[in-house]
């Protein structure tokens, strides 16, 4: 669950900066070259920070899959006497 | 280029259907250019291609005289279907030069950019003159008997698809922009290349995505480590600071 918060937080960062990038593409459209250059900046930064998000929620999914799997693992080991070396 | 260095270069396995194209390529372009420059200028990409040919500077010298010639023409020629085909002959001439330099740089030079590694002074170089020199780059190149018949062919025959490709995107990009008060041309240069580039940056920013839906166990942990390490370094810096003071602290008192 926790990493999902951050996947979809991630994905409407995504969603949001590819708005944003459509917005300059408009501005471009009205001759507004400046305008367009500050909202191309706003965008870079929140696509970025969502494509951040992102790979921070996927790591953290690859983690905890890891994780339960090698729980698993170690659930199902036969249970017998351990041997020191 | 002296005349022993191109028979050797001709001589290299693999590398003469590269070469081919790219001649052909700038004969092309001075073809095409012939039908509307006068003939001097017509022949500064051919220049410029065999002049940086052997260099990583080729593509952009034709690219930019190819710009030039398209832009000094002694005559104008209207925009009729004949002169849309010459400019799809252009394109596809120009990409096919591109591709063809590039792949036979990766025969002769190297495969992908230079590494350049670590600075010469851990290498084992002592001195000024090991901390200012850079270690060879270490170059790989592309082997001569991995180019086959249908890798050129399929080059070939693709350069049309782009060449059309491009002509509808310049058929979108709005033509009646005035941007900063240029006139409507170069309006339009500024809209195609802007978005080519966000599209460019999009792009990038999802293959990466996929990339990280590939990672590994080992490699997820090592990335989650450095994100907390840049959020948290300055915490952590403090609190070690205070842990060493006391455990010197500690010892100082039982001694």
């Amino acid at each position: 669950m926790r990493y999902w918060l951050r996947e979809i937080g991630g994905w409407l960062l995504v969603a949001l900066g590819l708005l944003a990038f459509y917005a300059c593409y408009a501005l471009l459209l009205g001759g507004q070259i400046a305008e367009a250059g500050a909202f191309t900046v706003v965008g870079v930064f929140i696509f970025r920070g969502g494509i951040h998000l992102l790979k921070t929620a996927v790591a953290a999914q690859v983690c905890m899959h890891a994780h339960q799997r090698a729980e698993r693992e170690v659930a199902t080991l036969p249970a017998g006497p351990t041997h020191r070396m | 280029m002296n005349p022993r260095r191109a028979a050797e270069v001709w001589n290299v396995a693999g590398i003469k259907p590269y070469l081919t194209v790219g001649l052909v390529a700038l004969g092309v372009i001075a073809a095409v250019l012939l039908q509307s420059t006068s003939g001097i200028v017509a022949f500064i990409p051919v220049v410029a291609g065999i002049a940086g040919g052997l260099s990583g500077l080729g593509p952009t010298l034709v690219v930019v005289s190819v710009a030039v010639c398209l832009n000094a023409p002694a005559f104008v020629e209207p925009a009729t279907s004949r002169r849309m085909i010459m400019d799809g002959v252009l394109c596809a001439a120009v990409l096919a030069y591109v591709i063809a330099h590039a792949r036979a740089q990766a025969i002769l030079a190297y495969i992908y950019p230079a590494d350049h590694g670590p600075r010469a002074v851990s290498a084992g170089q002592t001195g000024l003159r090991g901390l200012f020199r850079r270690s060879r780059p270490a170059r790989q190149r592309r082997s001569a008997e991995l180019v086959s018949e249908p890798e050129v062919s399929a080059m070939i025959w693709s350069l049309p698809v782009w060449a059309v490709l491009a002509h509808y995107v310049l058929l979108a990009a709005p033509e009646d922009v005035v941007v900063a008060g240029l006139p409507p041309p170069f309006g339009q240069v500024v809209i195609l290349v802007w978005s080519i580039g966000l599209i460019w940056y999009v792009v990038f920013g999802f293959l990466a995505y996929l990339r990280y839906r590939q990672m590994r166990a080992d490699e997820a942990t090592v990335c989650l480590q450095d994100m907390l390490w840049a959020e948290t370094r300055r915490e952590q810096r403090r609190v070690n600071r205070w842990l060493a003071w006391h455990r010197g602290r500690q010892r100082r008192k039982e001694k």
